[in-house]
């Protein structure tokens, strides 16, 4: 397993290296920049640097500012992991090198993960170019600089990567990236919470959130940034990403084992 | 050995009818009840028509597809149940330029798909170094893929095949669009691979010269289903059409010659005649000629026989009369 871990990433790395992966970034990196610089002008002379009580209290008092930034950080992380990973089988079918890679008797769950390592490196450059671009508009972040920080994010990046498996499984049995990325990942940067508490949408779209781990991921770094952070938080938050990960992680690679033997019947039939 | 028994699948298609209008489903049966055996060191030959079932059962042996009925054991393994330690038996080879990471040279895309089995990285590197080497890439190990010429990505996909030195290869249209020179390498590495490496191959191919070059025993698909199988002497005996024999004489005189063969009640409408070099030939049923001692009588009427050739009957005449 670990063999193939070790492949996929160094080929996923040699392919990139191959093929200017600046751009691979760059756009995801300016839509979290722009994020960012909307915000601030709509905080600095919209609002004039005022936010209601009830912003106050949903944001478990953080300012404007380094409530939009880890939004936005976290948002970029999750969105990169998800986009390269869930992308990865219908990347392969349309290359055409899918076959080879049904044909390999191992697990593809080591497919995945490779895929998921070479990912991070390149999401966390992202994610920090975010988080750096947000200090000089005035975020607050240096509670990122703890061990707490980066438990919670290790954990946040294992429940983006089993949320991809699921996209995955999406992406290559409708044959659409299109709407899985364009729709989804548009849908979840409005219903997430990225820039303004999910307490201001409507309960059946606050349900609809909840089913997301972004949102808890997000809700996770927040309770961290806040400092005011409740046990009773922490551990819903911990709990419903421990869950929602599993759950489609589960989905997900289910689907996929029980579709892998049809994968290839479309382009036959 | 590598037997697939009376294999079926049956696609289920939907056929779109419309936005509003219910889709209309079908099922297409792309296989029926077809067997298949490979041993070690055989090279066995799928022969048919576009869309008569040959790429859906290379999927299905291959285990890349589940059939609908049937059974696969390749040496002894159940196939169906327990295709992942099967699989490492196996790999498949396709015609086409895909199947390889462009953006990667040869090395690193063997070291790749080498990774998608449990090999030690010792006995992984000299495998790549023995396949770059005969196959002949080893010079052009700089270069990324996208930049090599269609004959050498063939030459890759087939290393790629045999990156897990799998004991049967399956060939999906190997030298689909290579040049005649290089596809006659390719040939020449495939025997190689059955008599030196004793690989039990499945080939298919639109050229019935490859397969009549390469394989001892073919099989004729057409529409789901094995018309024919066995070698191909038997196959070409088992055809209805007459054998041929083409005789070329020459002789003295014409009007003797006629008048001897008019006076033996012989016809002789199939004669040509050629004009200055005194020469003719003719074709007649091999059976035919044997059994009246037609060239006893060619022979008395003054003519001197300079060659006697039974025609050959090629794969091609087989499938051509099978699929008709």
């Amino acid at each position: 397993m670990l063999d193939m871990i070790i492949g996929t990433y160094k080929r996923k790395r040699k392919e990139l290296k191959n093929a200017t992966p600046l751009t691979y970034i760059l756009g995801r990196v300016i839509r979290g920049l722009f994020t960012i610089l909307v915000s601030h002008f709509m905080y600095e002379n919209v609002f004039n640097q005022t936010v209601s009580d009830s912003f106050i209290e949903n944001s478990g008092s953080l300012d404007y500012m380094t409530f939009v930034v880890i939004g936005s950080a976290v948002h970029v992380l999750g969105v990169s992991t998800m986009m390269s990973v869930g992308r990865g089988l219908i990347s392969e079918l349309r290359m055409g090198t899918l076959e080879p890679l049904l044909l390999s008797p191992k697990n593809k769950i080591a497919y995945f993960l490779g895929l998921m390592v070479e990912q991070v490196q390149r999401s966390t450059v992202e994610f920090i170019i975010v988080l750096l671009f947000g200090v000089l508009f005035g975020a607050k972040l240096s509670f990122l600089l703890s061990i707490k920080s980066i438990l919670a994010l290790s954990l946040i990046i294992i429940s983006f990567f089993s949320m991809s498996v699921l996209v995955a499984a999406m992406m290559i049995y409708t044959r659409d990236t299109y709407v899985t990325q364009n729709t989804l990942f548009i849908f979840m940067y409005f219903i997430c919470g990225i820039s303004f508490p999910i307490s201001y949408l409507p309960l059946s779209l606050q349900a609809i959130s909840s089913v997301f781990p972004m949102t808890h991921s997000i809700n996770l770094v927040r309770y961290l940034a806040s400092g005011t952070l409740l046990y009773s938080n922490w551990v819903t938050s911990i709990s419903f990403i421990v869950i929602l990960s599993t759950l489609y992680f589960m989905l997900g690679y289910g689907w996929y084992r029980r579709y892998e033997k049809k994968i290839l019947e479309n382009n036959l039939s | 050995m590598l037997s697939a028994k009376n294999i079926t699948k049956t696609y289920n298609v939907k056929n779109k009818r419309g936005l509003f209008k219910n889709n209309e489903n079908s099922q297409v049966k792309a296989l029926k009840g077809v067997n298949l055996e490979v041993q070690s060191g055989e090279i066995v030959g799928l022969l048919g028509k576009n869309g008569a079932g040959k790429t859906t059962l290379i999927k299905i042996i291959s285990m890349l597809m589940e059939p609908t009925d049937g059974s696969l054991t390749i040496d002894g393994i159940d196939g169906l149940r327990s295709y992942e330690k099967a699989k490492s038996l196996i790999n498949v080879i396709t015609g086409g330029e895909r199947n390889l990471y462009w953006r990667l040279n040869a090395v690193e895309n063997l070291e790749y798909f080498g990774s998608l089995y449990s090999i030690p990285r010792d006995i992984l590197r000299k495998r790549i170094e023995y396949l770059m080497k005969i196959f002949e890439l080893d010079k052009y190990n700089d270069l990324p893929v996208e930049r090599y010429s269609k004959g050498m990505k063939q030459r890759l996909q087939i290393a790629r095949g045999l990156i897990n030195d799998p004991k049967y290869l399956l060939l999906d249209e190997p030298t689909l669009g290579l040049d005649v020179d290089i596809a006659a390498d390719i040939r020449n590495y495939l025997k190689f691979l059955a008599e030196s490496e004793k690989k039990g191959i499945v080939l298919t191919t639109h050229y019935l010269d490859e397969a009549e070059e390469l394989c001892k025993n073919v099989s004729i698909i057409s529409d789901g289903e094995i018309l024919e199988s066995g070698s191909i002497q038997s196959l070409k005996s088992k055809l209805s059409m007459t054998p041929k024999t083409n005789i070329k004489m020459t002789y003295e005189s014409k009007d003797e010659f006629l008048k001897y063969l008019s006076s033996m009640n012989i016809q002789s409408n199939n004669l040509n005649f050629s004009q200055d070099k005194k020469t003719l030939s003719c074709k007649y049923d091999t059976d035919m000629l044997y059994k009246t001692n037609l060239i006893h009588e060619f022979i008395k009427a003054g003519a001197r026989i300079v060659d006697i050739r039974s025609e050959d009957y090629s794969l091609e005449d087989v499938v051509l009369e099978l699929l008709a």
